[in-house]
């Protein structure tokens, strides 16, 4: 993954107010590389903004953290506490699972690759 | 008849002698009243003099310089005479505004200089504190751990606030406020204050704001000029109802539409405001101009920094304690001319790449995010749907926050003595 590029201006919804001053995810560490998708597409109204936004990347498809956290402009310590939260709520579910039962296939990894490639 | 030739000369002279000497007396008599009169008139108005002089020492100077210097309640008496002849009232008078000339211009040139001196100093300290700030941003990004993140979260926050602090500095002294911002929603406007106050966390900010209407894809923002400005105020008004609340009550934050524009309201579960305080309050927030001297030790800016942005920026803001429950509403209103429509990036979803279709997106900026851009046309914010009813869920939670608030309001009181209280 590059390097993120320098912000010319500080973003003025700080990493800190998003998470709630939480660093550590609530749930399982999640891996950059760990793919998510939307699980339930509803009731935005108790979500933040960028856990909203989240939901919805995540709604056309699988994403990687990394990817999700370079469509935020977001650290990816911070997505992932923000990826964490949705995962416990069950609007997001991890592939790891299927991962782990039938181990990596060509088409989720050309998928990874794919996604990786728009974020150049 | 030589006798009577002799002496009639002689009788002429003595009996005119005699007149001369009686003509004498009668005309130096009449000068001796006219000096004693005229020394009556000088003695008199030597002591109209001295008493009107006593009266500028004792009285009109001391007056003069309390009110010079800031108090508000001094009334500097007239002079004693009413204008009479002698002209001592008229001669102390002009003695008087020549010397609140000087005194003025004195002033004006002192706190121009200390304004100056102040802007460059703080200059400097902005400077390095957004580098610093900058820099804590940057290693956010770069470091992919909590425990750093935690740490970083820490000086984050810290810088945040000063980087606000040093805002409202620049305000009082007439400098620049910042970096200017494009156009933003309100709501991360909102977000952003709340960034930048102590306790962060003990704001709500309540997520039904006007929609623009018609338009699932926009949303409520504001225009470039008045972002920072109002992101400050916000930030101000957080931070005091926070500071003047007890430490485990909420501050709601709501957004409603208001007769051509929106109200921003703040609501405290505080014990209120004193009425002095009040006065303070309006006073400061109506003022289009605050003297160094009126900050205070130790400071006091916040109801003077939102009082000067409020009058530079067509903003309008008030503050009261209602009867309705305990602590203050603070009302933040934005006419519909500082107010536009914002693309809402969150909407974008049907256009964000999906890694499962393997699509490549034609992205509108680098990173693969939609741009935010303004539409120049004119906000309907007085269309939008009621969206904050009074008596709503906030009302009902400051009614409960208040009856736990009675009970702590003295330590609460108690707290915050001591503390560099910022309004």
């Amino acid at each position: 993954m590059s390097p993120p590029r320098r912000r010319d201006r500080e973003a003025l919804v700080r990493p800190y107010l998003i998470t709630g001053g939480r660093a550590h995810p609530s749930g399982r560490e999640l891996d950059l590389t760990a793919l998510v998708r939307t699980e339930r597409d509803t009731g935005y109204t108790e979500l933040g903004p960028e856990h909203g936004r989240v939901v919805r990347l995540c709604s056309g498809g699988a994403l990687s953290v990394a990817e999700i956290a370079a469509h935020l402009e977001l650290p990816a310590s911070v997505t992932r506490v923000i990826v964490s939260d949705l995962v416990d709520q069950g609007r997001l579910s991890t592939l790891s699972t299927e991962w782990d039962r039938h181990g990596p296939d060509r088409e989720l990894l050309q998928e990874v690759l794919d996604g990786l490639r728009t974020l150049r | 008849m030589n006798s009577s030739l002799r002496s009639g000369p002689a009788l002429v002279i003595r009996s005119a002698g005699m007149a001369g000497v009686t003509a004498l007396a009668v005309v130096g008599a009449v000068t001796v009243v006219r000096q004693r009169n005229r020394i009556a008139e000088l003695t008199k108005q030597l002591g109209e003099h001295e008493a009107e002089l006593e009266h500028l020492r004792t009285k009109r100077l001391p007056a003069l310089a309390d009110s010079l210097n800031g108090g508000t309640r001094t009334q500097v008496p007239g002079p004693l005479g009413d204008g009479n002849e002698h002209g001592a009232a008229e001669s102390v008078e002009s003695l008087v505004d020549g010397i609140e000339e000087v005194v003025r211009l004195t002033r004006e040139h002192v706190e121009q200089a200390s304004r100056r001196t102040l802007t460059g100093v703080l200059d400097t300290v902005r400077g390095l504190a957004a580098e610093q700030h900058m820099a804590v941003s940057e290693m956010q990004h770069r470091h992919d751990d909590a425990n750093v993140l935690a740490d970083l979260y820490t000086i984050d926050h810290a810088g945040s606030q000063l980087s606000r602090r040093l805002r409202g500095f620049a305000v009082l002294f007439g400098a620049w406020i910042g970096q200017q911002r494009s156009a933003t929603p309100v709501q991360e406007i909102l977000r952003g204050a709340q960034s930048q106050i102590r306790d962060y966390q003990r704001i709500t900010v309540n997520p039904h704001y006007p929609e623009v209407a018609g338009s699932s894809v926009e949303e409520l923002g504001v225009i470039t000029r008045v972002v920072e400005p109002l992101v400050l105020v916000i930030a101000e008004l957080l931070d005091n109802a926070a500071r003047y609340s007890p430490p485990y009550a909420q501050v709601a934050v709501g957004v409603q539409p208001a007769h051509n524009g929106v109200a921003i309201t703040i609501d405290d579960a505080g014990v209120g405001m004193p009425l002095e305080e009040q006065r303070r309050a309006e006073r400061l927030l109506s003022n289009e101009h605050v003297a160094l001297d009126e900050i205070g030790d130790p400071p006091r800016v916040g109801f003077a920094v939102v009082g000067l942005l409020a009058a530079r920026y067509g903003l309008r803001v008030s503050v009261d304690a209602p009867p309705r429950y305990g602590g203050v509403r603070a009302v933040v209103f934005v006419p519909n001319e500082s107010l536009t429509h914002v693309e809402r990036e969150q909407q974008q979803q049907t256009e964000e790449p999906a890694a499962a279709t393997g699509e490549v997106r034609e992205s509108t900026t680098s990173s693969g995010l939609p741009k935010r851009s303004r539409r120049d046309r004119e906000t309907t914010a007085t269309q939008a749907p009621a969206a904050v009813p009074e008596g709503s869920d906030s009302a009902t939670g400051l009614a409960a926050w208040q009856q736990a608030t009675e009970a702590n309001s003295t330590t609460a009181a108690g707290e915050n003595e001591g503390e560099d209280s910022h309004a």
